[in-house]
């Protein structure tokens, strides 16, 4: 809900102008960024080790290809993670739902750890589209709905993403995550793609995710971060790191998911 | 502990009673030409040195000398001075009225008080706002509003471009009890808070605490303003109004039965949604935005010795599209305050004071509406006396009691909307204090007011206490059944302000105060939006407190012509909230996980020069201060600069007379820009673009300038009807002032990030009509 934006409020009144400036920024040293996503089923699993760079540096990412990583379950199983190229580390995995993993990050002489859960498959039942008349900042179109059930016995932690005629979308706002607070066990729970108007005539996929609290806490403060709450600044109250759960002093998250697709195509 | 009361209670003089002989004269000083009541004006004791006194919030004042022949001169600035002999052999009832002062134009500003009062009165770090100042001051278009008026101030500053919020001397802006006829209002802004709800028209008296308050005042940390409504003219029918770019105002007041009782009704109500239907965009076309306020004031003297007040506020934002989306918000408050007599000596208020925000908003039609209402509701028990025992001290004594009801999510959903939601729990708290202060002149030179306040707080179920581990995880759940206590929490609040005077034209203050803050105001933005959230303290929040030790030196020149001041303060903050990442505060009921417990400071020096007469007049303010905050959670432990830690911040603010028609008006502001947090670093996870951080508020925002232009042309002023026109430029030499710095992947190439500043207003000319009948 944050995420509409209050801005849009005042778009009348506005006389806003924005300009890209120069901004003179602190170098940091270089910090360790490792994420990794679990998806259950039998998929390829992909562990990325990358470094921080300065914050307007134009050149390639840093990867570190001198890791070693192993990827636990509880029950004593232990998968090597080789390294494939340009820091990422993938292998196929099949994971179980419901069964906890431990990923294991040797570098540095430092050893990192971080668990996730794997979540229940989740069923995307449908898509709904609905017409909107134009409205403040947005065009008239359509609104995309997400239709799915949720469990009620357990708190469920959700990302959507979607794509516009097969390009996926990846800008701040379009980071959306929610747990199940408003919607704790509804059959036919309804969930619309926030701030998006989508233009007539256009396909929209749409992959539901159903993620661990891991990734949530991840994503959500990170969405916190980078999303564009209208108030000065950006607009989060605290601007800080993405919760981690990293054991150590690094970056980044291990998650682990279910995923469901649908695609609508969208009126002329 | 028990040493505080021990000292408060020693410094009690135990001489109040010890007078005879003598008389009492009291009553209500008033203006001769509406009836209104004036705050603060001065009885004076001409053939005795040092025996006078100043009416009381309600116009009341007590005076005791010895019997026999005296002048007592009644004096307000800007009213004609009266003189009355008076052989006194027994306590006399004594009603003054004063006459505008017939040399003073209506639109020549005058400080409304006694012409030393800065230098004489007990209490440094206030600033009083001349109701008459805001109408010449240019402002955002055009929109009079007395809070932007006050950030003018030292001491005082800006929530950010064009808002009407404000920080005191390091606080927060929830720190802050904003009252109106002693009802506080929990979101005294309009529009994201770019106007303020005070509609000038209706107020009589703005007066802000920044430090050394009275022990009458408790509930926030930082600063009380209290603002006082018109009584309404009791001599006769009027009104006046204005036609402006964004909103217009009308007010109308007269008397009820003549001298006995008057009334006044004032509106507001912008317009912009009248001009969005004729907009080509479609997307403006079919928006709703409004905002209106309404303020109604009657009052009746019952006798010699009652007289009741009736006053209420309403106001609302109104934002909607078509069927689609609906979204508003606003405050009511209301105030049933009774005077009452016990004697000459002993004058009592009792004042019911209910106020209620809420916001609402809903999407969809049927059955797929999904709609929630959120609710502050008080209701609010005060009871006050003061006793004037003798010439040398003014006691004051009360009790006060609120009951705070908050519901933070009342929720409507339709069957089709997939949503499963309850109501969230309701937060019931009571919050009581009781208090004395004194007013003492020890000396001719020494005055002192001193007082002590003790609070108390009961957060009460029906309800659910939460218990979170060190990184905010829910460990676990205690329900509590109606009446049930959840957490009690009370403390002394030690108050005292002194003045010493030097010279007849110098004096030095001292001011120290504890306060106690129970409610917190959570915030997902920087600024104040509909949607803020408060919580009462309860088993994870502690209540606020806050010490602020104030010495200052004041000094007139050239006979009261110039007032300077120069004050240094020290405040140190317990308690204080923030948040961790990714904080949730919308519908969050576990909501206190997320938050984090630090402490703050805060401290600087406060100058000021005003010219208080002339063809020209002004003043120039210049605060140099920090702000700091630490949190174990939050920055590695070290202590950051907060927001609002704007280390230079001043203000210009001139008014001159061209002609007796035509007065030209100019303020120019400059501050440090806030203290933000910006990236050292970047890093992709996930296909996102991440901003590293590796300090909070380790940057600054671009300084900030500008300067304002204003231009009041009185058009005809006869005995029954005046007008005049305003025209003002904000932003006149077209200053991009950053509101905002985004770090963002570049929108043509998403690989490459940039900085992009975000300026709200450049060059905003506005004109505003007058009238007065």
């Amino acid at each position: 809900m944050k995420n509409i934006s209050l801005l849009v409020l005042l778009a009348p009144f506005l006389f806003a102008c924005e300009q890209v400036i120069d901004v003179d920024l602190n170098e940091s040293d270089p910090q360790v960024v490792i994420e990794a996503r679990l998806e259950a089923g039998q998929h390829d699993f992909e562990v990325l080790i990358s470094e921080t760079t300065s914050y307007f540096s134009n050149e390639t990412a840093v990867y570190r290809n001198d890791a070693q990583v192993r990827l636990l379950d509880n029950v004593g199983g232990m998968i090597e993670v080789p390294l494939e190229s340009n820091g990422r580390y993938r292998t196929s995995v099949n994971a179980i739902s419901g069964q906890t993993y431990t990923l294991e990050v040797s570098l540095n002489d430092k050893t990192y750890m971080a668990s996730a859960e794997v979540p229940q498959e989740v069923v995307l039942d449908e898509l709904e589209a609905e017409f909107r008349e134009a409205f403040g900042p947005f065009d008239e179109g359509y609104q995309v709905f997400l239709r799915f059930a949720d469990n009620g016995e357990r708190r469920n932690y959700y990302r959507q993403i979607h794509a516009i005629d097969g390009v996926f979308e990846l800008a701040g706002e379009d980071l959306q995550v929610t747990d199940d607070n408003l919607f704790d066990g509804s059959e036919r729970a309804r969930l619309p793609i926030f701030q998006r108007i989508f233009d007539p005539g256009v396909s929209i996929t749409v992959v539901l995710q159903h993620i661990d609290k891991n990734s949530f806490d991840y994503l959500n403060s990170l969405a916190d971060i980078i999303g564009e709450d209208g108030g000065p600044n950006g607009g989060s109250a605290a601007p800080g790191n993405p919760t981690t759960n990293w054991d150590g002093d690094i970056l980044g998250y291990f998650g682990a998911i279910a995923t469901d697709t649908l695609q609508i195509d969208l009126p002329e | 502990m028990y040493k505080t009361i021990l000292f408060s209670l020693l410094l009690m003089p135990l001489c109040l009673w010890s007078q005879n002989q003598k008389v009492t004269i009291s009553g209500y000083i008033k203006d001769g030409a509406t009836g209104e009541d004036l705050i603060g004006a001065t009885a004076l004791v001409t053939d005795l040195d040092g025996v006078g006194t100043t009416t009381n919030i309600y116009g009341f004042y007590s005076l005791t000398m010895p019997a026999g022949e005296h002048k007592v001169a009644f004096q307000y600035l800007g009213y004609q001075v009266k003189v009355l002999e008076l052989n006194l052999s027994e306590d006399t009832q004594l009603d003054v009225e004063l006459s505008p002062d017939s040399q003073v134009l209506a639109e020549v500003v005058v400080t409304a008080e006694k012409a030393d009062q800065n230098i004489t009165e007990t209490r440094g770090s206030v600033t009083k706002i001349d109701v008459r100042e805001i109408e010449a001051i240019p402002v955002l278009f055009g929109e009079r509003d007395v809070m932007k008026v006050v950030q003018l101030n030292p001491g005082i500053k800006s929530a950010g471009e064009g808002n009407s919020g404000f920080y005191v001397r390091g606080g927060g802006l929830d720190q802050n009890l904003i009252l109106l006829d002693e009802a506080p209002v929990y979101n005294p802004s309009h529009l994201l808070g770019f106007f303020s709800v005070f509609n000038s028209d209706a107020l009589k008296d703005v007066t802000v605490y920044k430090g050394g308050m009275a022990a009458e005042y408790g509930g926030r940390t930082s600063s009380v303003m209290d603002i006082r409504m018109k009584d309404g003219n009791s001599k006769k029918f009027s009104g006046q109004g204005g036609i402006g770019l964004i909103s217009s105002r009308l007010t109308l007041e007269g008397p009820i039965v003549q001298d006995k009782g008057s009334f006044i009704v004032s509106g507001r109500r912008t317009y912009a949604d009248l001009f969005t239907g004729l907009s080509s965009d479609p997307g403006i076309q079919n928006t709703t935005l409004y905002f209106y306020d309404l303020n109604l004031k009657a009052n009746y003297r019952l006798g010699e010795k009652d007289r009741l007040f009736l006053s209420g506020y309403f106001g609302r934002d109104k934002f909607g599209f078509s069927d689609d989306f609906g979204f508003d918000w606003g405050n009511a408050t209301g105030t049933l305050r009774w005077n009452h007599l016990f004697s000459n000596k002993l004058f009592s208020n009792t004042s019911i004071i209910y106020s209620n925000y809420d916001y609402e908003f809903g999407f969809g039609q049927g059955d797929d509406e999904i709609a929630l209402q959120s609710v502050i509701e008080d209701w609010n028990f005060k009871q006050d006396f003061t006793l004037f025992p003798n010439d040398k001290n003014t006691v004051k004594f009360g009790v006060n009691w609120i009951v705070h009801n908050l519901e933070p999510g009342n929720l409507r959903a339709g069957v089709n909307s997939g949503f499963t939601i309850e109501d969230a729990e309701e937060k019931l708290s009571h919050e009581a204090a009781i208090y004395v202060q004194n007013e003492q002149k020890i000396s001719d030179r020494l005055t002192a007011n001193y007082g002590l306040r003790y609070s108390f707080f009961d957060y009460r179920g029906a309800g659910t206490a939460y218990e979170f581990d060190e990184v905010g995880n829910l460990l676990s759940e205690t329900r509590f059944e109606e009446g049930e206590s959840i957490q009690t929490y009370s403390g002394f609040e030690p108050r005292l302000s002194a003045t010493y005077l030097l010279n007849t034209t110098s004096s030095l203050k001292l001011g120290y105060n504890r306060n106690y803050q129970y409610i917190h105001l959570l915030s997902n933005a920087t600024s104040s939006t509909p949607t803020d959230v408060w919580v009462p303290s309860s088993n994870n929040v502690e209540p606020q407190i806050a010490d602020q030790v104030s010495l200052g030196y004041f000094r007139n020149f050239k006979d009261n012509m110039y007032e300077t001041s120069v004050e240094i303060y020290y405040k140190d903050m317990q308690n204080v909230i923030d948040y961790r990442n990714g904080a949730n505060i919308f519908l969050n009921e576990e909501i206190e996980g997320d938050l984090v417990y630090g402490d703050g400071r805060a401290y600087g020096a406060e100058f000021y020069i005003k010219k208080t007469q002339g063809r020209l007049t002004g003043w120039f303010s210049y605060t140099l201060s920090r702000t700091l905050r630490r949190f174990d959670e939050i920055n590695g432990g070290e202590e950051f600069p907060a927001r609002q830690d704007r280390i230079h911040d001043f203000a210009i603010v001139a008014m001159y007379d061209l002609s007796p028609k035509v007065k030209l008006s100019a303020n120019f502001v400059f501050n440090t820009g806030d203290a933000v947090t910006f990236p050292s670093g970047r890093y992709t996870v996930d296909g996102v673009v991440t901003p590293y951080y590796t300090e909070r508020n380790g940057y600054r925002m671009p300084n900030y300038h500008r300067l304002d232009l204003g231009l009041t042309w009185l058009r005809k002023k006869t005995e029954k009807f005046e007008s005049s026109w305003n025209f003002s430029l904000y932003n006149a030499y077209g200053r991009e002032n950053a509101f905002s710095i985004d770090f963002a992947p570049s929108e043509d190439d998403p690989q490459t990030t940039e900085a992009v500043q975000l300026a709200l207003f450049k060059w905003v000319p506005s004109f505003t009509y007058n009238f007065k009948f």
